[in-house]
């Protein structure tokens, strides 16, 4: 188990490193001065040398790359150009603000979705089934913020049982919080429960077409023990690797959803961000979800490796 | 429990895994295919999925020739009607907008800015991911290692983020959309081509081919593409859903087209903070076009996808 | 519906009257079993044979009434013990199964479940029968040491995947007999075991048997196996049983045209390519739910007639004491078609010298690299082949038969140091450093053809595309060379316009051999070409190889694990064991003896059809990894006949122990001669198994 975690840590830092490589190209692609940019079309050029020397943009690209590398080690991503703060300062608060709804939403779309998953699977080619499939697979093609627009219209503004703006009032409850936050989550919920079904569905069918399973069935066992025991430990692991890389999809869409709703997390700091080409906190924004979505992948695949102690045996091969 | 629900075949004994005799296959076979098509056709999620697809691609081609309004003309009518008003003796089936535009013309224009996007996107990432998956499938070893690597990486951001990233970096312009679509969606093509390569090339066919002295780029793309094309035609189809996914929220967070363009993703952008002051038109509308085109998309790949995955 | 002369109904463990069973495909119920009736008694084992795809696992699976989603029963009755199965509650069935009946299936891996550990499934099996925990924990470890299991506690706290197949499968039966069934099914339970290993499964059940009074009901498309393990035997041939009876009486004096049909297809009695061709059965196995409304056989039968085509043929009791019967119209016309006439020994190969050696390989290693190190799956290997010679290779899984054929055809590259020669010159050890005119000179067939083709390309354009580029021909002369090839192989023109799934197993293959030949190549490696058809198949492939051989002096790699067939189309064979030849020799010599002590176990453990009896040879343990052989002859730990302080320390040399045999054995031949002519076993039990250690 400890060489297989090892060697997961080193492949998350190796894919970390070209992440962040890839954000770095793209950033310094971005034509022109960036003080210009910043400072504006009126600043006087030494203003505008004196802004590009300050922040390194006249270092040579390696100095910047090695920079750049070093701040994501640290995981401190420098300071921000519209508000002279530190990117964490920024980043931080907002990705805890966003990093609860995503919570929340995660916590009733998995269950939500492996129950489901399973129906549809016992009920194959049914009603229930068919049901299940059509309209996850609606729900999950639809954009989050189209989905939110559409609740946040019918539940928060024609039935009036949410908050049409999402932001809890400092010094709310964890309950109160959680009504503030309903709505947005049920958005999400809605867009990844879809997925999660289909690929819980897939796996169980899987497992229950397996000569394990016939086995258990020729033993005698009931079909509940042959569910509990047999079917869904096997079937769960294509479910648990989705939910693990959909954590990283659902701060992606997250920023759709929290605009509907006017909710002040990563989403609108990034709208700020890339309309005032500060780079740093872009550059730390993504850079933080990318290590967020290495840990939820890192986690997935320890649990899918304790599910299955095949995984770890081939490891050690 | 119901039995037999929970019982796998225990011997392939459907035709295809007997062996029958040729007479007896061919026209079995091709009646065994027109019955799939059939049963597609079928399929009420496909006939729906098509229908809407078609009248959205109508309106495309037809655009303001077939709109009632001029969909980008502002102050036509009065800012915000209700839907179903009559304003000067103009209808507004679905009212109009904060501009006194009418949202059913913008509507029906705005289908040609995302149909012109997105699914040549999706073609294009497919193209991309074919080739890149072939590439790392069949030669394996150091090169699929780092291109695997890479793609993880890609793959570890949500396509969202990289998406506004870019076109922050090289600008709004329906090109830079595109490929910025293709690009992104060219790791997730791959990983899936590479995947049915792989097993592909195990097989022996592939041996023969090179024990009688065939190219690599004769064996990846005359003998190995066409066995996996069934994948790679399902991919498509999924990425031009993805596709109006990805254009639509892009353009909703500012990235798409600008102002007066009836793109639908930016309709909902510029009207939704007018929501809680109860004018819920010009944002439902349009969203729901959005989802009504996703969707459609989707219906029709599944179909697709049960076809070619039978 | 007429009743079949079997044990009475009463008194049988298991009885399946008129049994018909439908698969749906694309809405239409087709039929799979067309009637099939027979009875089981206790303590008694039957076994059903016949061709892939004639009903024999359908009946197995219905006989526990477990059938596919797409599948139902009917018509007719399955009674275990007196009690109805077809119309049993959910619940009844699944007491039913947890007390009355068990199965063993074919691929112990997969019928495991792999991620819980093998203490627990077992255990499972107890707690089921109402057993409290620790007294399931008792009665597991119990059922483990009963299926010779050595250390059951370690056994128990594995995982399925890190135990060898046959101690899999060890596993799976001890979960079976938990219950003590009264009914035991077995499915093809050692398809896919090496040779050594099956013999030891098929020992341990052989035991079992004595030990517990289950009626058995065996499934095998190995015809040997079921004469060595069961009292009676059933023939289906498309959802029927076509000829039942004692196992002796139905394979030595075969009373149905299919049977005899089936039976003379194999390569038995030692027959040889040189003393005639084997028979083959024309025509198809019928697809399911073809109507086939009088005889099932009839398209297909040499006798069937005017009467065959339009009455049902009665089930005909054979002998008085009613337990042989065949449903046939002219079982008296039986003689006409079982073809007596013993073989003519024509011309034997001549041996080896004064022929040209057409592929010569001296020292060559095949090391593959994995973790920095070295697994060694072919060491130092020697070998000569001759024109039109068939030189076949035999060993079990892991053996490097495999490895072998790749290095020789440069699919896998030698290691340095060896040498490859063709017609001799150096031949370079990568294909794709190969001349055109080196590729063109050696071919290969492989084992499934199904892998083989391009199934999105025609038959025409596969075999276009090699003749083009093996002979450099194009344009219409290449278009009639193909039509020449394909006319050769029997392959119609119609076929050629085909894609191959839609042609049957043996067409596929045919297209294959066609390929292969395209080019007029002078060495064709095959590696199991017909280890994935069915015999009657087999046998025309092997036919059809033999005649491409006798016309074109070809020469033949031939790797097989199939006793029979090496011994039918081989002129030399070398037997192989961890990367390294064993023994090689002229056929005769390698089958006659003396024998290397390897080939001598793997020849005592073929099941044979023909009931000869002799001593059977027990192999210990599980052939190790190539990744770590044992110290000095790496045979030694299994070896029979070990040399204590000898084998374990010098590896012995590849040595002619008489012309043209040659062997790899500290014992010296004579001493071999007299201990294998003196037909004592050399040892008189098998020490339990232990699991061998953990792979880290």
């Amino acid at each position: 188990m400890v060489r297989y975690l090892i060697k997961r840590l080193l492949l998350a830092v190796l894919t970390l490193w070209i992440l962040a490589t890839i954000v770095f190209v793209m950033v310094n692609l971005l034509p022109g001065n960036v003080g210009r940019q910043i400072l504006g079309p009126f600043a006087p050029p030494s203003e505008v040398t004196k802004f590009n020397h300050a922040i390194g943009t006249d270092r040579p690209l390696i100095s910047q790359y090695g920079h750049a590398l070093k701040n994501l080690a640290t995981l401190d991503f420098g300071t921000s150009y519209q508000f002279n703060k530190p990117v964490n300062d920024l980043v931080r608060p907002a990705m805890f603000r966003s990093g609860k709804l995503a919570v929340l939403a995660l916590l009733i779309t998995v269950p939500l979705g492996i129950v489901a998953g399973t129906i549809a699977a016992r009920r194959r080619d049914k009603f229930a089934d068919r049901f299940i499939v059509t309209t996850g697979l609606a729900a999950s093609s639809t954009p989050e913020f189209v989905t939110a627009a559409i609740i946040s219209w019918l539940f928060t503004i024609e039935l009036r049982w949410g908050h049409v703006f999402a932001d809890p009032p400092a010094g709310t409850s964890v309950i109160g919080q959680v009504r503030y936050l309903i709505f947005p989550a049920f958005a999400l919920v809605i867009v990844y429960f879809g997925y999660i079904a289909r690929m819980t569905r897939a796996g169980v069918i899987a497992a229950m077409e397996s000569d394990y399973t016939r086995t258990a069935v020729m033993k005698g066992l009931s079909a509940r023990k042959v569910m509990m025991k047999h079917v869904m430990r096997n079937a769960l692991g294509p479910t648990i690797s989705v939910v693990g890389v959909q954590v990283g999809y659902l701060f992606g869409g997250i920023l759709g959803v929290e605009l509907i709703f006017n909710y002040h997390g990563l989403g609108s700091v990034l709208q700020a961000a890339i309309g005032k080409h500060d780079l740093p906190v872009l550059q730390g924004a993504v850079l933080s979800i990318g290590v967020i979505y290495m840990l939820a992948t890192l986690a997935a695949d320890l649990l899918i490796a304790w599910l299955n102690p095949r995984v770890l045996a081939q490891v050690k091969r | 429990m119901n039995e037999p629900t929970i019982v796998p075949t225990p011997v392939p004994l459907t035709p295809a895994a007997s062996t029958p005799p040729a007479s007896i296959t061919v026209s079995e076979r091709k009646q065994a295919r027109r019955e799939n098509w059939k049963l597609i056709a079928r399929r009420p999620g496909f006939v729906i999925g098509s229908v809407i697809l078609f009248v959205w691609i109508v309106c495309a081609i037809g655009g303001d020739r077939i709109t009632p309004n001029d969909p980008l003309h502002a102050g036509l009518v009065a800012n915000n009607l209700k839907p179903g008003t009559t304003y000067n003796g103009v209808k507004l089936w679905l009212g109009s907008d904060t501009s006194g535009r009418d949202i059913l013309s913008r509507i029906m224009a705005g289908a040609r800015d995302v149909l012109s996007v997105a699914p040549p996107a999706a073609v294009l990432g497919v193209l991309g991911g074919t080739v890149f998956g072939l590439l790392m499938g069949y030669y394996r070893g150091i090169l699929d290692q780092i291109l695997s690597r890479i793609i993880e990486a890609l793959l570890s951001l949500p396509t969202l983020l990289i998406g506004l990233l870019a076109v922050t970096v090289f600008g709004k312009s329906n090109t830079v959309v595109i490929i910025v679509v293709a690009v992104l969606f060219t790791p997730i093509v791959a990983r899936t081509v590479r995947a049915a390569v792989l097993a592909e090339s195990d097989l022996d066919y592939v041996t023969s081919a090179r024990l009688r002295g065939e190219s690599s780029g004769f064996i990846m793309f005359r003998e190995i593409l066409p066995n996996v094309s069934g994948p790679i035609i399902v991919e498509l189809t999924v990425r031009i859903g993805y596709a109006v996914f990805t254009v639509a929220t892009l353009s909703f967070l500012g990235a798409g087209p600008p102002p007066p363009s009836p793109d639908w993703g930016a309709q909902v952008s510029e009207s939704y903070h007018i929501m809680s002051a109860g004018i819920w038109w010009p944002t439902i509308f349009p969203a729901i076009a959005i989802a009504s085109l996703v969707i459609a998309v989707n219906l029709i790949a599944d179909a697709v996808q049960s076809v070619f995955e039978a | 519906m007429t009743m079949t002369p079997t044990a009475p109904v009463k008194t049988a463990a298991l009885s399946i009257e008129d049994l018909e069973v439908a698969y749906t495909v694309r809405g239409i119920p087709r039929a799979v079993l067309r009637g099939v009736s027979f009875s089981v008694a206790p303590g008694e084992a039957y076994g059903l044979v016949g061709e892939s795809g004639c009903g024999k696992s359908t009946t197995a699976y219905a006989a526990l009434r477990y059938l596919p989603r797409n599948g139902t029963i009917t018509a007719g009755r399955v009674l275990v013990a007196g009690e109805d199965v077809t119309n049993m509650t959910t619940t009844e069935l699944q007491h039913f199964r947890a007390t009355e009946a068990s199965m063993v299936y074919q691929d112990p891996q997969s019928a495991m479940n792999p991620s819980v550990r093998i203490g627990r499934q077992v255990v499972e099996a107890f707690t089921l029968l109402g057993q409290p925990k620790k007294q399931a924990e008792e009665s597991a470890l119990q059922a483990l040491r009963k299926v010779r299991i050595a250390s059951p506690e370690s056994v128990m706290e594995r995982y399925p995947f890190q135990l060898s197949g046959g101690m899999q499968q060890r596993v799976v039966i001890a979960m079976a007999l938990a219950c003590n069934p009264k009914l035991l099914v077995l499915d093809e339970p050692t398809t896919g075991l090496d040779a050594t290993v099956e013999a030891e499964v098929l020992d341990l059940v052989r035991t079992l048997r004595t030990e517990s009074d289950a009626a058995i009901l065996m499934i095998a498309h190995n015809l040997g196996i079921i004469r060595g393990m069961c009292d009676r035997v059933g023939v289906m041939y498309a959802g029927k049983v076509v000829e039942e009876g004692p196992c002796e009486q139905v394979f030595d004096s075969p009373q149905h045209p299919y049977t005899v049909g089936l039976l003379k297809s194999l390569p038995r009695h030692g027959i040889r390519k040189s003393q005639g061709a084997l028979a083959t059965i024309p025509g198809i196995l019928p697809l399911i739910g073809t109507d086939l409304p009088t005889c099932v056989y009839v398209d297909r039968c040499p006798l069937a007639d005017e009467l065959c085509h339009t009455v049902i043929p009665p089930v005909v009791a054979v002998g008085d004491d009613g337990l042989r019967f065949t449903r046939c119209h002219h079982p008296d016309r039986i003689p006409e078609i079982i073809d007596d006439a013993p073989y003519v020994d024509i011309e034997m190969l001549a041996p080896l010298e004064g022929r040209e050696g057409v592929l010569e390989l001296s020292h060559v290693s095949k090391t593959f690299r994995q973790k920095g190190s070295g697994i060694p799956a072919l060491v130092d290997v020697e070998l000569s082949l001759g024109e039109g010679e068939t030189l076949g290779i035999v060993g079990e899984s892991g053996s490097g038969k495999s490895t072998l054929a790749k290095t020789m055809l440069g699919i896998e590259s030698a290691d340095d140091g060896g040498d490859l020669s063709l017609h001799g010159h150096p031949l370079p050890p990568a294909t794709s450093k190969r001349s055109s005119e080196d590729k063109r000179s050696m071919q290969m067939i492989f084992q499934n053809p199904d892998s083989a083709l391009n199934r999105s390309w025609s038959v025409r354009r596969i075999l276009l595309r090699s003749v083009r580029k093996l002979t450099g021909i194009t344009g219409d002369a290449a278009n009639d060379r193909v039509e020449k090839l394909a006319a050769h192989l029997r392959l119609t023109p119609r076929h050629l316009d085909l894609k191959p799934r839609q042609l049957s197993g043996g067409l596929k293959q045919r297209v294959a051999i066609a390929r292969a030949f395209a080019g007029d190549p002078r060495i064709v490696v095959c590696d199991e070409p017909t280890s994935a058809l069915d015999v009657s198949v087999q046998a025309a492939i092997l036919n059809l190889l033999a005649d491409l051989q006798a016309e074109n002096k070809t020469s033949y790699v031939f790797i097989t694990h199939d006793m029979g067939v090496v011994r039918y189309l081989a002129d030399r064979i070398a037997v192989l064991y961890l990367g390294r030849i064993q023994e090689i020799g002229l056929t005769d010599d390698v089958f006659i003896g003396p024998h290397h002590p390897y080939t001598e176990a793997l020849l005592s453990a073929v099941p044979s059809v023909d009931g000869e009896t002799k001593v059977r040879i027990r192999l210990d343990g599980e052939i190790p990894s190539p990744a770590n052989p044992p110290s000095g002859c790496v045979f030694h730990p299994r070896c029979p006949r070990v040399i204590p302080g000898v084998c374990e320390v010098t590896e012995p040399a590849l040595v002619e122990v008489s012309p043209n045999h040659s062997m790899r054995c500290h014992i010296p031949i004579e001493e071999l001669r007299r201990l294998q002519s003196s037909g004592i076993s050399p040892h008189a039990e098998a020490a339990p198994l232990e699991p061998e250690p953990l792979q880290e």
